[in-house]
């Protein structure tokens, strides 16, 4: 086994775990907001669900897309440095994502309110 | 051998780096909840929801950094041979994310700070604002 596939072995599951409890924790404390913006329990829920799926999708769907331009992998010593930079640049993704969406929620939630 | 010392430098660096992360974030929200709680007015479940938004933002940030400089060039300007050098790195990398982390910190603090402030000014007017010409 090359150490190329060593690394995607590691660095799959490590990003999609990531992405999975990062999209569910949001998802779960994501609802509220929702709940506030449109004041329709069945609605909110479909449309939380909706917005979950479709990060599950774009995320996951990058994490993997970025295994095709990976280095190629000679030591022990490159195969760390190349997985902590490549989750280094998906956990960093993630969090300017979540940013602008606390940022988003908490407009679009203001402008609800004055209406 | 330099490949060895580097390894153990990284084995070093990742507990410690992650500890760290882990304890200022829990510092910084347990004690933010009370913010939140003036910031939405006392409206517990979006105000711990927001805490806990924000948890997860502070931890994706902070640990992405942390794993992003994680890397140590050896080349034949740095050889990585010495115990000496090992530490001299090993304080180099962690002195430089403490600071990273102390800076997040006081931003946070900052962020929270101001929306409690304006969450404050939004309310004051409908409570003390006295009209000159009823006087």
């Amino acid at each position: 086994m090359t150490y190329n596939l060593l690394s995607y072995i590691i660095y799959a599951p490590i990003a999609i775990y990531i992405t999975v409890v990062v999209g569910y924790q949001c998802y779960k404390n994501g609802l509220v907001y929702v709940l506030s913006i449109f004041q329709d329990e069945n609605l909110s829920l479909a449309i939380n669900r909706i917005l979950l799926t479709g990060y599950y999708l774009t995320n996951i769907g990058y994490a993997v897309l970025i295994i095709e331009s990976w280095e190629e992998v000679q030591s022990v010593l490159q195969l760390l440095n190349v997985l902590s930079f490549k989750l280094a640049g998906i956990i960093l993704l993630l969090a300017a994502l979540h940013y602008i969406n606390i940022l988003v929620l908490s407009l679009w939630r203001k402008t609800a309110h004055i209406k | 051998m330099e490949n060895k010392l580097v390894i153990i430098a990284y084995a070093i660096y990742l507990p410690v780096a992650l500890g760290l992360t882990y304890y200022v974030a829990r510092t910084l929200f347990k004690n933010a909840k009370v913010f939140m709680l003036d910031i939405f007015k006392g409206k517990q479940d979006i105000a711990y929801a927001t805490n806990r938004l924000f948890e997860i933002g502070f931890y994706l940030l902070n640990l992405g950094f942390a794993l992003m400089i994680l890397k140590i060039r050896v080349n034949q300007y740095n050889p990585f041979e010495t115990t000496q050098k090992l530490i001299e790195t090993l304080s180099y990398k962690v002195g430089g994310f403490s600071i990273y982390l102390g800076v997040m910190l006081f931003l946070n603090l900052l962020l929270f700070m101001r929306g409690r402030k304006k969450a404050r000014q939004s309310q004051l007017p409908k409570q003390q604002f006295v009209p000159p010409i009823a006087k």
